[in-house]
């Protein structure tokens, strides 16, 4: 099948906040977006059981916020294309390209807000168990272990938020903290200190998971003694950080080291015409407010960009 | 018809049926947070516990959101 050229002024990669929030702004200054996701349209909120720091919540779940994000979008006529997947970008600062399985669109400008992916734990027995007591969505799976305990393997406040869903369902919940201390929001962090069904394990590694069909134990050591145990659990929820989603952009701008995409404090990337915005930016807070904030930003300058190029 | 083990919570899931929306795909959900029996019932058929999974006619399980194995199949 022959892909159908589309030239129009601006291409949004990634349909979590800072991409929604990217076309929101851009559909308002009739720049009429196209806005492209692979993944779940509102990025890694919508596994959030929980958000109590976006002004104007004082708490929600992370699908309805990101429901909410996603209507506001519509009903100013953006079109989220989320079927229709990327095989290639092409970025210069002259030409750009993005090459879907139907289309090859010619956007006068690009927005990157690809955002991040769970990191895997990387230990041995992960794949073997993946599905099988290895998970990285609580919201998603932790229906399965009703009245049994599980893990929760990171310190932050998405690891700790987590824990507190899972204590709902589980009969109990273990913390496996690498660290002395968690560097979650203190308020989070309290609570799961109060809930009876959380243990939080401090200084604590895990080395392997194992079992038989399904897994049955944690291997985990005191990273300060070396002492090795195995904690019996039915399942490891993984909340270990994020990766950011940048495998197809190698090559074509500037990342850090880590795989993060370089920008100013404007999203301007390395190529003209071609901005970022959110986790998959190199900065220091990832935030839904941070996220939402660099989609405003990346909007606006676009937004100039294209102007500029329009002669206007 | 085609099943899908599912549950509300599960974005993938969402992302899923609406696919097969898009595809004018008929299918029957079963939620898995609704009961036990239909955990098992999954546990049973792929041998694993993440959703969402889909169910063709020929007995064929696709684990996950995967569009081009599901395209194949339908």
């Amino acid at each position: 099948m022959e892909k159908k050229i589309i030239r129009t002024k601006l291409v949004i990669i990634g349909a979590g906040p800072a991409g929604i929030t990217a076309a929101i702004y851009a559909a308002r200054a009739g720049l009429d977006p196209v806005l492209l996701e692979k993944g779940t349209v509102g990025g890694q909120l919508v596994q959030s059981s929980i958000v109590e720091n976006y002004p104007g919540y004082t708490c929600i779940t992370g699908s309805e916020l990101a429901g909410n994000f996603r209507r506001h979008a519509e009903s100013l006529g953006v079109k989220i294309e989320e079927f229709d997947f990327i095989e290639r970008i092409e970025l210069t600062n002259g030409k750009k390209q993005v090459i879907t399985e139907s289309s090859i669109y010619e956007p006068s400008a690009v927005i990157l807000a690809t955002g991040a992916t769970p990191k895997p734990l990387l230990v041995k027995n992960e794949s073997r168990f993946r599905g099988k007591g290895v998970h990285y969505c609580a919201l998603c799976d932790a229906n399965a272990y009703k009245g049994k305990t599980v893990g929760v393997v990171g310190g932050g406040s998405a690891a700790v938020e987590e824990a507190l869903y899972l204590s709902k369902i589980a009969e109990k919940v273990i913390v496996i903290r690498r660290k002395s201390s968690f560097h979650a929001e203190k308020a989070i962090l309290k609570k799961a200190e109060q809930t009876e069904n959380i243990e939080l394990l401090y200084n604590t590694d895990l080395l392997d998971v194992g079992g038989n069909d399904f897994l049955e134990y944690a291997l985990v050591t005191d990273i300060l003694t070396r002492r090795e145990w195995k904690i019996p659990l039915s399942a490891v929820f993984a909340y270990i950080g994020s990766a950011p989603r940048t495998e197809l952009l190698r090559g074509c701008l500037e990342l850090s080291p880590q795989g993060y995409i370089v920008t100013d404090n404007d999203m301007h990337t390395s190529i003209e015409g071609v901005f970022a915005a959110g986790d998959v930016r190199e900065k220091r807070y990832r935030q839904i407010v941070t996220a939402v904030s660099d989609g405003a930003a990346a909007a606006l300058n676009a937004e100039k960009y294209i102007l500029m190029k329009e002669g206007k | 018809m085609i099943k899908v083990f599912s549950s509300d919570s599960c974005g993938w899931c969402t992302k899923l049926k609406a696919y097969l929306d898009s595809r004018r795909v008929e299918y029957d959900v079963i939620d898995v947070a609704e009961s036990r029996e239909n955990y098992d019932k999954l546990i049973e058929i792929s041998g694993q516990t993440g959703i969402p999974v889909t169910v063709f006619d020929n007995g064929e399980v696709v684990i996950g959101f995967d569009k081009e194995r599901i395209d194949r199949l339908l």
